[in-house]
C-alpha cells in the first residue's frame, strides 16, 4: 500500500530481491504468492504484480486511504476473519502458555467518557494494574486472567461505560458502509470485499506501507488502521508477517553532552500557552517523533513561537524539496524572519543560493560515516563509507579533498563544536588524553564501541570489508539454544510483548488548535485541515484535479539531476493525466495546460520576496496563481490526478545561471529540464501560510491536494 | 532453483564460452522481471564510458490496454524493455553501411563497428530497427553495443549482465539459450521488432 518495493531505495536493498525471487515461484509459498498493489499511481511494482497475472493493481484515489484500510477492517470483523483466540489473550503468561510471542490491548477496557483512559485496577477497585479485562463478564485485572478474556464486550462501572478496544474497533469500522468505502476510494464495488477476503484466507497475509499512507493529513490513523489489520491477522513478528524492524548495529561513545533545552521551532513540544487554544498548531512529541519541518519554515516566517537568531542548513535543500516550498523561500529571503543563514552544500543547491554563508562540503564519493540497515531488513547489517578519492593524512588523519576549497561536512561540525567550546570534541575529548580534531577522529572512536571494537584500523575487518555484516544463513541464526519457530528470529532474540491497538497517548492528548481531544482510533477521514475539518465541498469542486507526485526509478529528491548521465534516461517530466481527463481536456500528449491550486493566487501578494525571483525559479509561471506544464497522457495514473515527479525543473545546482562574487559561474540548462510541482500545494484554509499538515503525526499532505486544470 | 522458471545455469554460460566457434553469442532477456532500474544502461554507460546521448543500451516502456474508468478492474500492462544491439543475424546496418565499416564476427557472431572506417554518414542507424547504432557527436562517428566484446574475450559476461539488479538478463550462446529457454514451462519467447533481421537476443515474457 503506497509502497514501491522496486523503486527509490529499494533495488539495492533486499526487498526487490525478495520479491524477484517470489515472482520467479523460488523457494517455499512462492507458487500462491500473490501481490496486490494499492496506488493511485500503476507503479514499476504495480506492472511486475500484474505481469503474471495474479497479482492486482487497486488504483485508489489519493488521501482515501482511511476509508479502504478501515472498510477492510470492518470486512474483517463482519465475517469473523480475525484470530479471536490471539486478540482475547489479556497478558504475557496465557500468551506464553498458548505459543504466543506478542498478544494485543484488544480486550483491554477503554473509558466512553473523555479522556479515553484505559480503566486502570484502580478505578475498577481491584487493586494495582494497568489494564482490567473482563473474563465471563466480571472485570478482572489483566495480570491475574489465567485464561482468554471476553474479546466483544462492554460493562458499565460507577456509572461510566467501559468497552473493550476491539468493541470500540468495530463500533467504529461500522460507522460506513463497504459501499460508502469504496464510493470514497472511487473503485470497483466488491473491491475491499473481495481484497479483505482473500488477504484473510492467505496462509501468511501481509500489509504494508511506505510514505503513502502516512504522509497525509490523515496519516496517523493511516498507519495505525495498516498495523491493526496485521494484528487481527496475528502476523506481527511471525515469518513471512510484519516486523516492526530491529536494532541495528551502533557505536557509542559516551559524552557528558549538553541537552537541548527550550522550545523548538516547530512546535514540537505539548501546549502550554495562556490561551485556551493556540495560534499556530503544536504537535505531539510522541506522534510527531522527528519534527515537523513545513512547520519550522511556517512558524520561522511569521516569527512563532520567537523570532529565530541563526539558521545552519545541512544536508538538506527544503527550498527545493519542501511541499509548499514557497515559505522556505520566503523566510530564507526576509532578513526580518531569519536574520544570518549558513549552509553546508556540495552544490550550489537552492537552499545554500539563498543562505548567507555557504561552507562547501566534499562530494559523495569523498565522506567517512555509517549506514546502518533498513528496519524491513532483518539481518543486521553497517556499512563503512570511506573517500574514494583524496586522502588522511597519516599522522592527524585530517581529510585532504581533492578540491581545495572544500572540507567534509563532520568535519566543518566538528571544527564548529571547538569553537564554540561544546563538550566532547578536542583535546579530552571523550576521555582523558583523547583527542577529537577531526571526522576520522570520531568515527574511530565511534567503532571501538559497543558492536565494533577496531576503529579504523586498515587492517581491521571493519575497514577491509567495508562494514559488519551479519551471516544471514539460517543455521547461523537458529541454534539449539535459539530456535525462533513460526517467529521472526531477531539478533539477540525479542521478548514476549504487547501491542497496543489503542493509542491512549493520543486519545488523552488535544489538538491545541481546537481543545478537544484527539481520538485513539483510526478513523474514516480524507484530507483535514489543522482545525481536523475537512475541506469545503466548493474547492473540491471549483478544483476538481488532485496533485500527485512520485520519484523515478533512478532519482533521488535533490541529488541525482546533476549527473547527466542519470538525467539523460528521461531528459523532462511532464504533468501525468489520464486518457479520460485528456479527453474531457480535449489535449494530448505534448500539449499545455495552466494549473492553479486553491491557494496560488498567493504568491503574488503573500510571498513579497518570492515574487521577486520567482520567474526565476519557475520560468512557467503565467501570474495570478497560475502555472504552465506540458502534458503526457498515461494509463498509469488514475483518473482525476494531475501527477508530476520529482528530482526535475531544478532552479539550483547549477541548473540555472548563477553567479558568485559578480562572475557567472558554470551552469547546464538540462539539470533543470522539466518541471517543478511543490509550489503547488494547497495552503491550509486555517492558516493560509502553511502547508495541509496531519494534527496528530505532522506529515504533509504530499497527494491529493485540490487542482483546477484548464486548456491553454 | 524451480522447476518453472529458473534462472540461467552457471554451466549454460561455461559451455557458452568453451564450445568452439562459429557460435553466436548474444543475451537473453526475461521481460516478467525487469524492473525498469534503468541500472544496466548505467552499467553499460560506465563500463563503455559512452557520453551523453549515445546509450549502447536503453530501457524502454511500452503501455498495454488503457484505462478510464475507476469503476471497472485495470486492466493495463506496462512491460520495461532493454534494449541492447540485437547483433542480428543478417544485420540490417551492415547491408546499409556504405563504407563496409560493421562486420559481424564469424566466430562468436558479434556485430562491430569499425570507427577507422566509419564516416558519420549514420545510414545504418536509418536502417536499424532498434535504433542499437548511436552517433557519436565528439567522434563524429557511429557506436553501438559491443556485447561487451573486451570483457568477453577475457571470459567475462557483458557488464550490464552483471548490474542487473533483478537478475532478468543473461549471456550465453545463443543455441544453448533457446534449447534451455525452450525446456521451461512459463517462459513464452516474444518478439520485439519485425525479426527480419534475424535479431540474436531473446525475449521472453
Amino acid at each position: 500500500m503506497g509502497s514501491n518495493v522496486t523503486q527509490a531505495d529499494y533495488p539495492m536493498q533486499l526487498r526487490a530481491r525478495y520479491l524477484q525471487k517470489y515472482g520467479k515461484r523460488v523457494g517455499p509459498y512462492a507458487k500462491s504468492f500473490k501481490h496486490v498493489v494499492v496506488d493511485p499511481r500503476f507503479t514499476n511494482a504495480a506492472a511486475k504484480a500484474v505481469h503474471s497475472g495474479v497479482g492486482e493493481w487497486v488504483p485508489l484515489k489519493p488521501a482515501t486511504d482511511g476509508y479502504f484500510l478501515l472498510g477492510m477492517i470492518r470486512w474483517m470483523i463482519d465475517n469473523n476473519r480475525y484470530k479471536k483466540e490471539y486478540l482475547s489473550i489479556p497478558g504475557e503468561q496465557v500468551a506464553k502458555n498458548k505459543g504466543y510471542r506478542t498478544w494485543t490491548d484488544m480486550s483491554y477496557l477503554v473509558g466512553t467518557q473523555e479522556p479515553k483512559k484505559y480503566l486502570t485496577g484502580k478505578d475498577a477497585g481491584l487493586g494495582e494494574s494497568d489494564f482490567v479485562v473482563l473474563v465471563g463478564g466480571k472485570p478482572k485485572m489483566f495480570q491475574e486472567a489465567d485464561g482468554l478474556a471476553d474479546l466483544d464486550a462492554s460493562i458499565t462501572i460507577n456509572g461510566v461505560e467501559y468497552k473493550t478496544v476491539f468493541r470500540t474497533l468495530k463500533e467504529r469500522a461500522r460507522e460506513k458502509s463497504l459501499a460508502e468505502c469504496e464510493a470514497v476510494c472511487d473503485i470497483p464495488a466488491g473491491s475491499i470485499a473481495h481484497i479483505a477476503d482473500e488477504f484473510t484466507s492467505a496462509k501468511h497475509p501481509v500489509i504494508e506501507m511506505f510514505r503513502g499512507p502516512v504522509q497525509q493529513t490523515n496519516g496517523w490513523y493511516n498507519g495505525q488502521a495498516l498495523c491493526i489489520i496485521n494484528i487481527l491477522v496475528d502476523n506481527i513478528d511471525r515469518k513471512g508477517g510484519y516486523i516492526s524492524g530491529h536494532a541495528a548495529y551502533k557505536g557509542d561513545v559516551t559524552v557528558k553532552g549538553r541537552k537541548p533545552a527550550g522550545i523548538r521551532v516547530d512546535c514540537k513540544a505539548p501546549y502550554q500557552g495562556k490561551k485556551q487554544t493556540s495560534t499556530r498548531p503544536w504537535y505531539l512529541p510522541a506522534a510527531a517523533f522527528r519534527g515537523v519541518t513545513s512547520a519550522f519554515f511556517a512558524n520561522v516566517r511569521k516569527q512563532y513561537p520567537y523570532r529565530i537568531k541563526a539558521y545552519l542548513n545541512y544536508y538538506n535543500d527544503p527550498a527545493y524539496t519542501m511541499p509548499h516550498n514557497q515559505n522556505v523561500i520566503e523566510a530564507l529571503m526576509d532578513l526580518n524572519a531569519m536574520p544570518l543563514t549558513f549552509s553546508i552544500d556540495a552544490y550550489m543547491g537552492e537552499t545554500s543560493a539563498l543562505c548567507d554563508y555557504i561552507l562547501p562540503d566534499t562530494e559523495y564519493l569523498e565522506r567517512l560515516g555509517g549506514f546502518k540497515t533498513y528496519p524491513p531488513v532483518k539481518t543486521q547489517v553497517w556499512g563503512l563509507r570511506q573517500p574514494v578519492v583524496g586522502s588522511f593524512d597519516p599522522v592527524t588523519h585530517e581529510y585532504k579533498p581533492i578540491r581545495p576549497d572544500t572540507k567534509m561536512g563532520d568535519d566543518i561540525l566538528i571544527t564548529l563544536a571547538k569553537e564554540c567550546g561544546l563538550p566532547g570534541f578536542g583535546k579530552n575529548a571523550t576521555e582523558e588524553g583523547l583527542e577529537i580534531n577531526n571526522s576520522w577522529d570520531y568515527w574511530n572512536e565511534y567503532y571501538k564501541h559497543k558492536d565494533f571494537t577496531e576503529g579504523l584500523d586498515p587492517k581491521g575487518s571493519l575497514a577491509k570489508l567495508g562494514g559488519k555484516f551479519q551471516n544471514p544463513g539460517p543455521k547461523y541464526q537458529y541454534t539449539d539454544k535459539y530456535s525462533s519457530g513460526d517467529y521472526t528470529s531477531f539478533p539477540g532474540g525479542r521478548q514476549t510483548r504487547v501491542l497496543f491497538t489503542y493509542q491512549e497517548k493520543i486519545a488523552t492528548a488535544k489538538n491545541s488548535m481546537t481543545g478537544s481531544y484527539f481520538d485513539g482510533l483510526p478513523m474514516y477521514r480524507t484530507i483535514v485541515d489543522c482545525k481536523e475539518q475537512p475541506l469545503d465541498q466548493s474547492i473540491l469542486t471549483e478544483y476538481p484535479f488532485q496533485l500527485h507526485t512520485y520519484k523515478d526509478t533512478f532519482h533521488t529528491q535533490s541529488r541525482t539531476m546533476n549527473n547527466l548521465w542519470l538525467a539523460s534516461i528521461k531528459p523532462q517530466n511532464y504533468a501525468e493525466i489520464n486518457p479520460a481527463d485528456a479527453e474531457k481536456l480535449g489535449v494530448n500528449s505534448g500539449d499545455w495546460v495552466k494549473v492553479k491550486s486553491p491557494s496560488s493566487h498567493q504568491l503574488d501578494t503573500d510571498y513579497p520576496n518570492f515574487a521577486k525571483i520567482n520567474k526565476d525559479c519557475y520560468p512557467n509561471y503565467v501570474g495570478e496563481g497560475w502555472f504552465k506544464f506540458q502534458i503526457k497522457v498515461t494509463s498509469r495514473i488514475r483518473p482525476g490526478l494531475f501527477s508530476v515527479c520529482n528530482s526535475y525543473g531544478r532552479f539550483g545546482a547549477g541548473a540555472r545561471k548563477w553567479y558568485m562574487n559578480g562572475k557567472q559561474q558554470g551552469h547546464d540548462e538540462r539539470v533543470g529540464a522539466g518541471f517543478h510541482l511543490n509550489v503547488l500545494y494547497m495552503a491550509d484554509p486555517v492558516l493560509k501560510d502553511i502547508v495541509l499538515i496531519d494534527p496528530v503525526g505532522g506529515g504533509t499532505q504530499s497527494y491529493g491536494s485540490p487542482l483546477r486544470v484548464e486548456r491553454i | 532453483m524451480s522447476e518453472l522458471n529458473p534462472i540461467l545455469p552457471q554451466e549454460i554460460i561455461d559451455e557458452s564460452f568453451k564450445k568452439p566457434g562459429p557460435k553466436q553469442y548474444t543475451l537473453w532477456v526475461d521481460l516478467e522481471y525487469c524492473i525498469g532500474c534503468h541500472a544496466c544502461s548505467m552499467g553499460c554507460k560506465a563500463e563503455n564510458n559512452t557520453p551523453v546521448g549515445v546509450d549502447f543500451n536503453r530501457v524502454i516502456e511500452i503501455e498495454e490496454g488503457e484505462f478510464k474508468d475507476p469503476k471497472k478492474t485495470p486492466d493495463i500492462g506496462v512491460y520495461f524493455i532493454p534494449m541492447p544491439c540485437m547483433h542480428c543475424g543478417e544485420p540490417a546496418c551492415m547491408a546499409a553501411c556504405p563504407v563496409g565499416a560493421i562486420t559481424k564476427r564469424k566466430d562468436d557472431g558479434i556485430v562491430l563497428i569499425n570507427k577507422d572506417k566509419c564516416i558519420g554518414c549514420r545510414y545504418c542507424a536509418w536502417a536499424c530497427p532498434y535504433g542499437a547504432p548511436q552517433f557519436n557527436a565528439e567522434a563524429k562517428v557511429m557506436e553501438k553495443c559491443t556485447l561487451c566484446v573486451h570483457r568477453i574475450e577475457k571470459g567475462l559476461i557483458p557488464a550490464c549482465v552483471e548490474t542487473c539488479v533483478a537478475k532478468t538478463r543473461f549471456f550465453g550462446e545463443m543455441n544453448a539459450i533457446t534449447d534451455f529457454v525452450a525446456r521451461q514451462k512459463v517462459a513464452k519467447k516474444v518478439s520485439v521488432g519485425a525479426g527480419g533481421t534475424k535479431p540474436s537476443v531473446i525475449y521472453t515474457k
